[in-house]
């Protein structure tokens, strides 16, 4: 159990360096003026008069994860920043230390390697989870003293946001563990933010309109290869954790001028949300392991 | 039951060869000195020991556990002061401590050990403010908390001033009074003489010599040193020394040639010189010095580089 040793250790550097608090001033600064904005403009595009505190709530949600109306096209926030917050957390966390010389300090003590992957994502993930408290509160209270708040949907809301987090910071630290530098290893995160945040959507949807013509319907491999990307599934770990998610979105996305090229969801099993949560798991475990294996593996000059 | 065995270990980097067929033992309750230049193996050695690296052949045990198999038991027990580490920057001397007492799950007064290394005064400074000295001061502190029966200290003198490598030995000293084994390496012949019950030397990944102080004195032809001068130094007059049976090492600077050999063969020389036609202007002889017998296991030179001496390190 000495992972906890090494965690802890993480954590206080990581609290003695500007990480924590970097994080902390982009999830206050990230939330809490989108909360701000939210409550004073773009509530009204929603439509709704004389809202409950559980529409208002839905609103921001739908507004954070993409799905809001007029905005609906663009790349959620969330979806935006999450996981390079997430990743950059991590890409550093062993290869800096295989860098600098500390790891030779840190397994020179009783620690197997496998306590320092854990270790390190135990350590990066408080941070995460710290700067995802303190900036979403913040936003909360906006939204509360501007509109209201249905707080039970709000914190289902972060727990969402909070495990798609987790998964970015697990891939980092996986890819820097697989990493003998941390200049490696930040190539290896800025390929993985290449790959899924911007030509996975982009060769999708080129293939669909070259390829399928936007016919409707493109085949079932296409949608099922198009949806192993984390950020595709982050819509399924939302609608399994918020309960009426998925209800309100299509309620808001019906308010809204029906999107133009959407295609019917249809019901095959890579479409439903356990599907999602089922490819963030994958996300968060094979990376990490994979890592795991070439750290134990490899040298340690 | 030895504290390290290591028996025909082998490692290549890539085309480097790192490590060739290396065995040593070291005996529990000694202090063992790994002497070699910088580039022989050390830290690969070290390395080893450590589970930092995997040989590509052969078995290192430490404290009777396998070095690969049981890493964590091993280090558990083992006090490490390893070489090109770097401390945490952000963190006090304390919290350093604080943290290989969680990591080993024991309590210890952290002053006490700082007072000990002789940095008391930084316990609640950050180390990225330390000196290279205070920062090996902290590690070697940091090695030994929790009476660790295995003290591994990989050039442990590096960055402190002659007082300090004074008061590392004697903590090294005082050590193995207490029990524990320890097994420290080093470049500098003068830091493991003073100390060490047992020398191995390492040269290109290979163990050239392993023994007392005393023994590798006795192995080096009488352990005399006789310098010749004379009108002129060439191949000839080399050769002509080196065929004397009794001469293990032949060396030149400037119009100098430096052998040795055992005191009643060093007539035997001069006359060999003489024979080559040269002539000897004065000699001198003295009981070689370690760093002599150092020089000549772990160099080739065979002619000296005129500026050898100024060169050559420490």
């Amino acid at each position: 159990m000495s992972w906890t040793a090494v965690a802890r250790k993480d954590f206080h550097d990581s609290v003695r360096s500007l990480l924590l608090w970097g994080v902390v001033v982009v999830f206050v600064l990230f939330a809490g003026l989108l909360a701000f904005l939210y409550a004073n403009y773009f509530f009204d595009v929603l439509g709704v008069s004389d809202p409950t505190a559980e529409t208002v709530t839905f609103g921001f949600v739908l507004l954070m994860t993409g799905n809001f109306p007029l905005l609906q096209f663009g790349v959620g926030p969330v979806l935006a920043l999450v996981p390079v917050i997430g990743l950059l957390l991590g890409y550093k966390s062993i290869a800096g230390e295989r860098d600098s010389g500390q790891i030779k300090i840190l397994l020179g003590l009783p620690h197997s390697r496998l306590d320092v992957v854990v270790g390190k994502f135990a350590g990066r993930s408080t941070v995460a989870l710290i700067g995802i408290a303190v900036g979403f509160s913040v936003a909360a209270l906006i939204v509360l003293v501007l509109k209201s708040i249905e707080p039970v949907i709000f914190i289902q809301f972060v727990v969402a946001v909070a495990l798609f987090t987790l998964v970015h910071v697990s891939i980092g630290v996986g890819i820097s563990a697989a990493s003998p530098s941390s200049t490696l290893s930040l190539i290896g995160v800025m390929g993985f933010v290449g790959i899924f945040q911007v030509l996975w959507g982009a060769t999708f949807f080129v293939l669909n309109a070259f390829v399928f013509e936007f016919s409707g319907q493109p085949p079932d491999w296409f949608r099922f290869l198009r949806n192993l990307s984390p950020g595709r599934a982050y819509d399924g770990l939302m609608a399994s954790v918020v309960p009426r998610y998925a209800e309100y979105k299509s309620e808001i996305a019906s308010n809204a001028t029906a999107g133009a090229g959407t295609e019917p969801v249809g019901d095959a099993f890579f479409t439903q949300d356990w599907f999602g949560v089922l490819v963030l798991v994958f996300w968060a475990v094979v990376p990490l392991a994979i890592g795991y294996w070439r750290f134990e593996t490899d040298d340690l000059g | 039951m030895a504290a390290i065995d290591v028996d025909g270990v082998s490692k290549r980097f890539g085309s480097v060869r790192a490590l060739q067929d290396l065995s040593l033992t070291v005996e529990e309750g000694e202090i063992y000195g790994f002497l070699g230049p910088n580039g022989a193996g050390k830290s690969t050695t070290i390395n080893v020991l450590l589970d930092f690296v995997r040989p590509d052949r052969g078995t290192a045990s430490v404290l009777g556990m396998d070095a690969q198999e049981n890493s964590e038991a091993i280090r558990q027990r083992t006090g490490v002061l390893p070489d090109g580490y770097q401390v945490y920057e952000r963190l006090t001397a304390r919290q350093h401590l604080e943290f290989v007492m969680e990591s080993k799950g024991v309590q210890e007064d952290p002053h006490a050990i700082l007072e000990r290394v002789g940095i008391p005064d930084a316990i609640d400074r950050k180390a990225g403010g330390y000196s290279k000295g205070m920062a090996q001061r902290l590690v070697l502190g940091m090695s030994l908390v929790g009476d660790p029966e295995l003290l591994i200290l990989d050039e442990p003198t590096t960055g402190l001033d002659p007082n300090g490598a004074v008061e590392m030995r004697e903590i090294i000293r005082e050590e193995r009074d207490r029990g524990a084994t320890v097994f420290f390496s080093s470049h500098i012949l003068a830091q493991v003489e003073a100390v060490c019950d047992r020398v191995g030397i390492l040269k290109d990944g290979e163990l050239v010599a392993e023994d007392t102080i005393e023994g590798l004195r006795d192995s080096m032809g009488g352990g005399h040193q006789l310098t010749v001068d004379v009108d002129q130094v060439n191949d000839s007059v080399v050769g002509a020394v080196r065929s004397i049976p009794d001469v293990t090492g032949v060396e030149t600077r400037d119009s100098r040639v430096i052998v040795n050999v055992d005191e009643s063969e060093q007539m035997a020389v001069i006359d060999a010189i003489r024979g080559t036609g040269a002539t000897v202007k004065g000699f001198e002889t003295r009981e070689a010095s370690l760093e002599d017998l150092f020089a000549d296991i772990t160099t080739d030179k065979e002619v000296a580089e005129p500026d050898a001496e100024g060169g050559a390190e420490a």
